[in-house]
């Protein structure tokens, strides 16, 4: 057998590009600063929503970004197909999946993921008598495992957005949601009846990638950590 | 009545359940092949082969230790002879404790066992779509030592890279550790499995800065490791460090047996170990989704007093067949079918690897190459074509 070092095949291992996973959206603005100081910033054309590709580099060698939807950013680290990324953490409770550590609370697009009704039905509802209620959401995983702690019997209707607009038109009586001010709630009849999570973006990273690249990984997990504390 | 032209579609079609997919020839002889040489190392390496059945009597199957772990995601069939629940494997860990707890009990220890055998599951796992999964093992009954940790984790290592995986990280963690630092409730025992800082940090109280080191220590140089694990050691009590400590010999080992291979120590890991306490390790391939074995120390039967501790190892072949690379092209010989039967099996014999012509082909050379072979028998000369 040939004698090879650690870092021979640390170095073999590191030789094929990383993929970072950031969601589109209004959240890339807020950790533009944090990619920044940790050595990760994407290329100019990445934020460039005219741009059309969907693949871009980074400022790190070796790490290529791509822009997917929020949900997707969980996908993709989940199968490994991109090995860091960005994602809310209530679309990690939604998505549970064991393949994806999540090390870094980036402490940005801070909200809270509440169950909001009819301003009628929170007033007539006594919830110690549910034992079905049905929901309009995002997230039906989060919901019904939610509702069922309580013993409840969760029946969600998944909707990707508007569904604010869900208990006015009859489809439902109550919603789960994020709020951030309650705005938007209050614009459209409902108020918030009980909150189930804080939620923040987290700085995520792919099982098998940080076993096997623990060092290249560390390393921007400790940068990133530095750049959230540091700013 | 209007399903029924869709199920006919279907079965003309070949559908079949979901998680259940055919071999196709390059794949089965690869996986054949990849079975057959890990096994052979196994084997090779003191670990006898045993066989167990595909199904069990529920109660035999799933009653205790690494077996009650898949209780609920094996298929059940009624045995219409004996009136009893049968289960049909889903790991075959839990039958080897049994032979060893059994049939071959007077055997000494610890007692080496290989096996291989195809396993049915009724969820598949969340990374890949199968739901019957071929698995080669190694259990090491009455195993209660590190080293023994060790030299099963080393014959695992050996077997893969003589099968053709040779970019191999070995990660050991002690999947108990967490409990025996502290009393976690379910939101720490999350937040440690998500690596979660934040959270770590809000619910881990006064023990949050130890487990947060212990997170960080797969981050750490690796010529840093040794120096943190005895700082830590100093913090914990006494059966997490000695936990730790084995963690640590056990990287030692397995770094002076396999100095091609990447060991990676993560202690509070514990995602995928079911029944192990203990060291655990998970054997990963760079590019590879998830990982291509685990193993660790459980023991035989918790609920009573014949239980043994045991080590063992499962590695997983559909991802195996992803870490390797494609066959090679292969040589294969066109016998004309005017040679006759007796040629066919003397080159077999030789060890070619034979394609037999068909009675009318017309073209024996254009059937050849038709058939994808190198080369042509010809008047008792093998020909390239």
């Amino acid at each position: 057998m040939t004698e090879v070092s650690m870092d021979d095949i640390q170095a073999l291992q590191s030789s094929e590009n990383m993929v970072l996973a950031l969601p589109k959206g209004r959240i890339l603005k807020a950790i533009r600063p944090i990619l920044k100081s940790a050595g990760l910033e994407p290329e100019e054309g990445f934020f460039d929503e005219n741009d059309r590709r969907l693949r871009f580099t980074t400022e790190a060698e070796g790490v290529d970004v791509i822009r997917v939807r929020s949900f997707d950013v969980a996908t993709f680290i989940a199968f490994g197909a991109a090995h860091m990324g960005v994602a809310g953490s209530d679309v990690l409770m939604e998505f549970d999946h064991p393949e994806i550590y999540a090390p870094v609370d980036l402490g940005v697009g801070a909200c809270r993921m509440v169950v909001a009704s009819s301003i009628e039905a929170a007033e007539q509802d006594d919830p110690r008598s549910w034992s079905h209620v049905r929901v309009a959401t995002k997230y039906p995983n989060v919901t019904k495992q939610y509702f069922a702690a309580r013993g409840v019997q969760a029946e969600c209707i998944k909707l990707n957005g508007a569904m604010e607009l869900a208990p006015g038109l009859g489809l439902c009586r109550r919603i789960v949601d994020l709020v951030e001010t309650g705005s938007t709630l209050k614009a459209n009849g409902l108020v918030e009846v009980e909150e189930i999570a804080q939620v923040s973006s987290r700085f995520v990273v792919n099982r098998a990638a940080w076993k096997t690249r623990p060092d290249q990984i560390g390393g921007f997990v400790e940068k990133i950590r530095d750049a959230v504390h540091g700013g | 009545m209007a399903d029924q032209p869709d199920q006919k579609s279907r079965s003309s079609a070949g559908l079949l359940p979901a998680g259940l997919s055919d071999l196709m020839p390059e794949d089965a002889s690869r996986e054949a092949a990849a079975i057959a040489s890990i096994l052979s190392s196994f084997t090779a390496l003191g670990y006898q082969r045993v066989k167990p059945p595909l199904v069990e009597f529920e109660e035999t199957l799933l009653a205790d230790g690494p077996g009650a772990a898949l209780a609920g995601n094996s298929f059940r069939v009624m045995d219409p002879q004996s009136g009893q629940m049968m289960a049909i494997r889903a790991d075959m860990t839990a039958q080897i404790a049994r032979i060893a707890s059994t049939r071959l009990k007077h055997q000494p220890r610890p007692l080496r066992l290989a096996y291989s055998g195809d396993v049915l599951r009724v969820q598949p796992d969340p990374l890949n779509p199968e739901r019957q999964l071929t698995q080669v093992g190694a259990e090491m009954i009455g195993a209660h030592e590190t080293g023994h940790d060790a030299e099963l984790a080393v014959a695992a290592l050996a077997a893969l890279q003589d099968a053709g995986v040779t970019r191999l990280t070995i990660d050991l963690g002690a999947p108990r550790l967490l409990d025996a630092i502290l009393d976690a409730g379910d939101d720490l025992r999350q937040a440690v499995s998500a690596k979660d800082q934040m959270l770590v940090k809000r619910y881990g109280g006064d023990d949050a800065a130890l487990l947060q080191e212990l997170l960080d220590m797969p981050m750490t140089a690796a010529d840093q490791i040794d120096a943190k694990i005895t700082a830590l050691m100093g913090k914990m009590p006494k059966d997490a460090a000695s936990m730790l400590g084995e963690l640590s010999e056990m990287a030692r080992l397995i770094r002076g047996a396999m100095p091609d291979v990447m060991v990676t120590i993560d202690p509070l890991e514990s995602r995928g170990f079911d029944y192990h306490h203990g060291v655990g390790f998970a054997i990963f391939s760079p590019g590879i989704r998830g990982e291509l074995g685990r193993g660790g120390r459980y023991r035989t039967r918790l609920e009573d007093a014949m239980g043994e501790d045991s080590t063992g190892v499962t590695l997983y072949l559909e991802r195996i067949l992803r870490a390797l690379k494609p066959a090679e092209g292969q040589t294969s010989l066109y016998i004309p079918h005017d040679a006759g039967l007796d040629v066919l099996v003397a080159m077999m014999r030789q060890g070619e690897a034979c394609r037999f012509g068909s009675a009318d082909a017309k073209d024996p050379k254009a059937e050849a190459q038709a058939l994808g072979c190198s080369h042509i028998l010809i008047d008792g000369q093998k020909a390239p074509i």
